[in-house]
């Protein structure tokens, strides 16, 4: 495989985060006037380290999937920086950003969705190499590629219909490792999978992230799934990211009272289950237009005190590398 | 248990006739439901469970599709000899159904007052102030708060867990024996699955309904159900208790399914394995094979399995496995009575 692999920074994390934010306007009437804004993201920091993967998990409207899309620059950001590999994704020019997109890709939840159906196997995949690299071989490369991915040589003749969902989830894992990025970005990659296609996926993907090393945001809402794949986790909450901790801290001592309900809301797949009644966490998600004032989380939490109505919690190091954003952790700490 | 079933179905098939060929969408399902118990119907897209509950409830659209044999008794009345106008008066009255996307299945231009109330009017004969208190009053009884003043709202004014507890203040309002739920949490959050799977118990043990509850789901299916229909390309591939399902399941596929599950905890306790793939994908229903349809992506499939159709095998009289590796273990054959 002749690929460029020149301009990488050896060390330091390959992306970091600081205070994202991405509001979409609200547009009403004739005159399309900005009436609101959806506080889709409000000041998201994480870092990823070389050859991790992150696990971002979250309910639908938490802003994960727009996490993954700015970090493409798929929007443009109201505020904050990302950078990869030192640079900010954010502030780049579109050759710069050009350049710096075929190190960075993305998979997403739906393959029906997401593939052209007017192209071949061969194209989708091979596209993007052939015209960044000019390879010649580039068909081969292909082949090679899809064998990489559990698909034959011979499908790449074929079209995105004649695929079943799972198959055509591994040529759109196939598409995105094309360029060998060394940051995959998977937005619900399994999740509009059969129960039993679904484990084929997650094991392809961790053996290839072992084989081709490269680091890793995976965006899910299915708890087990990011546990099963993560080496860290960060938990988001109505554009706020409210705890991060490494997989076994999160999942074995969760500090924030919604990490602590959403592990408990998981439907446990065992003997018994139905006579063990569990505590479930009340009320539904506000609304990201006008999130509650302080803690977001503070409508539903059952630990809720006067000051998370009034005062946002900051994200703070609990335990060694263990990070939370709750006011009952500032109590401790003052008495 | 010297118990009548509330729902007894057997031999079901329903098959849809299609320009490329006739859909074997439901060929072969036995199961029985007590009064009062919930059967977790497990299966994955394509396995035939959500067109098992239509046809439970009469509701297949004729044509394409058609019930082309067996027989569906509930509480002794066989619902595939009844009249149109008898099974309308079943639907909704003795048997209530929620689905997936509550959104599809709410008028979006009545308020949901107007939508309980029909239901009052229609099945109990209630006049139109009655009908309105009695809305009223189910939405409290589901969980939503100001019922007072919710019950004139549209749908779209409803979050998806909101409307989901307003389609079951639907389904529950002439107190139904039984009640079908067609993955009924699949489109909501787990903090609201959580929820609207504790309201659904609860009002079963207020109310002692039965619930055939249909998911792809079995964490779900664990936190639900008292026994378990296992289906597979249209057919019951295993038919057993909840805990025989976690403890001692012996389907080739059942226990694939157990496998390919990423547990929570388990990486922790065990260290990191990958998880167990059943390879291949569901076979489409068209082309029919003479042997198990599981045959192509099972590990222990034996010639024989290739050739012919195991028969539903009788392990305990609780315990059924159409697989042929049962075959010594069981006690007798399904349908063909234990005595054959």
């Amino acid at each position: 495989m002749a690929m460029d692999t020149t301009e990488t920074t050896a060390d330091g994390p390959i992306l970091e985060v600081r205070d994202l934010k991405m509001y979409f306007p609200i547009r009403k009437g004739l005159l399309k006037r900005t009436v609101g804004h959806v506080h889709a993201v409000d000041g998201v920091n994480f870092t990823i380290q070389r050859g991790e993967t992150l696990g971002l998990v979250g309910e639908s409207g938490c802003g994960k999937s727009t996490v993954g899309r700015l970090l493409l620059r798929l929007y443009a950001p109201t505020a904050g920086e990302a950078l990869f590999e030192g640079r900010d994704l954010m502030a780049m020019q579109t050759d710069e950003l050009n350049r710096a997109r075929r190190h960075i890709q993305i998979i997403f939840q739906d393959p029906f969705a997401s593939l052209n159906p007017r192209f071949r196997v061969k194209e989708l995949v091979g596209e993007a190499y052939r015209l960044h690299t000019g390879d010649k071989d580039w068909v081969a490369y292909v082949a090679d590629l899809l064998g990489k991915v559990g698909l034959q040589a011979d499908h790449m003749n074929r079209y995105p219909h004649e695929f079943s969902g799972g198959q055509r989830q591994r040529i759109g894992i196939a598409r995105a490792l094309a360029l060998q990025p060394r940051l995959i970005i998977a937005d619900e990659p399994v999740s509009a999978l059969d129960v039993s296609v679904q484990a084929q996926v997650v094991n392809l993907l961790d053996s290839l992230k072992a084989e081709f090393g490269f680091s890793f945001l995976f965006i899910s809402h299915d708890l087990s799934v990011v546990e099963h794949i993560a080496d860290r986790v960060a938990v988001m909450y109505l554009g706020e990211i409210v705890e991060t901790a490494s997989d076994r801290n999160l999942y074995q001592d969760p500090l924030h009272p919604y990490t602590q309900a959403l592990i408990a809301a998981v439907p446990k797949a065992e003997a018994g289950a139905k006579r063990r009644r569990k505590e479930v966490v009340r009320g539904d998600v506000p609304s990201p237009i006008n999130p509650p004032s302080g803690c977001r989380f503070h409508t539903r939490c059952p630990r809720a005190f006067a000051r998370c109505r009034s005062e946002r919690p900051r994200m703070r190091e609990e335990k060694p590398d263990h990070w939370v954003a709750c006011h009952l952790y500032d109590e401790a700490e003052h008495g | 248990m010297a118990e009548t079933p509330i729902l007894e179905v057997t031999g079901l098939k329903t098959h849809f006739h299609t320009p490329e060929g006739v859909v074997r969408a439901v060929d072969g399902v036995d199961f029985t439901l007590m009064p009062g118990r919930t059967l977790g119907i497990l299966g994955e897209s394509g396995s035939g469970k959500s067109v098992t509950a239509l046809s439970v409830m009469r509701l297949v659209a004729d044509p394409p599709g058609r019930i082309v044999d067996g027989r569906i008794m509930f509480e002794g009345r066989d619902l595939l000899a009844l009249s149109p106008a008898e099974m309308r008066k079943i639907r909704g009255g003795e048997i209530s159904m929620i689905f997936q996307e509550p959104m599809t299945s709410l008028n979006p231009v009545y308020t949901l007052g107007d939508q309980i109330a029909e239901v009052f009017q229609i099945h109990e004969g209630m006049n139109r102030e009655q009908a309105w208190a009695g809305a009223t009053d189910m939405l409290e009884q589901v969980g939503i708060p100001n019922p007072e003043s919710r019950v004139d709202d549209y749908p779209h004014q409803f979050s998806g867990g909101m409307r989901q507890r307003a389609m079951i203040a639907m389904a529950i309002a002439c107190r139904s024996r039984l009640l079908i739920a067609d993955e009924p949490t699949t489109a909501l959050d787990v903090t609201i699955q959580a929820q609207i799977l504790d309201l659904l118990l609860k009002l079963q043990e207020d109310m002692g309904m039965a619930m055939m509850l249909i998911t792809h789901d079995l964490g779900v299916i664990a936190e639900t159900s008292d026994d378990v229909v296992v289906m597979y390309a249209g057919e019951v591939v295993e038919r057993l208790g909840i805990d025989t399902l976690f403890d001692d399941p012996r389907h080739p596929y059942t226990r694939g399914l157990l496998n390919s599950i990423p547990r929570l905890g388990e990486k922790f306790t065990r260290g990191k394995q990958p998880l167990e793939e059943i390879p291949g994908t569901v076979p489409n229903l068209i082309d029919y094979d003479p042997g198990c349809p599981f045959a192509a992506r099972c590990g222990q499939a034996m010639a024989r399995c290739h050739t012919e159709r195991p028969p539903l095998f009788k392990l305990n009289p609780a315990h059924y496995s159409k697989c042929w590796l049962s075959e010594a273990d069981a006690e007798g054959r399904a349908g063909v009575a234990a005595a054959g």
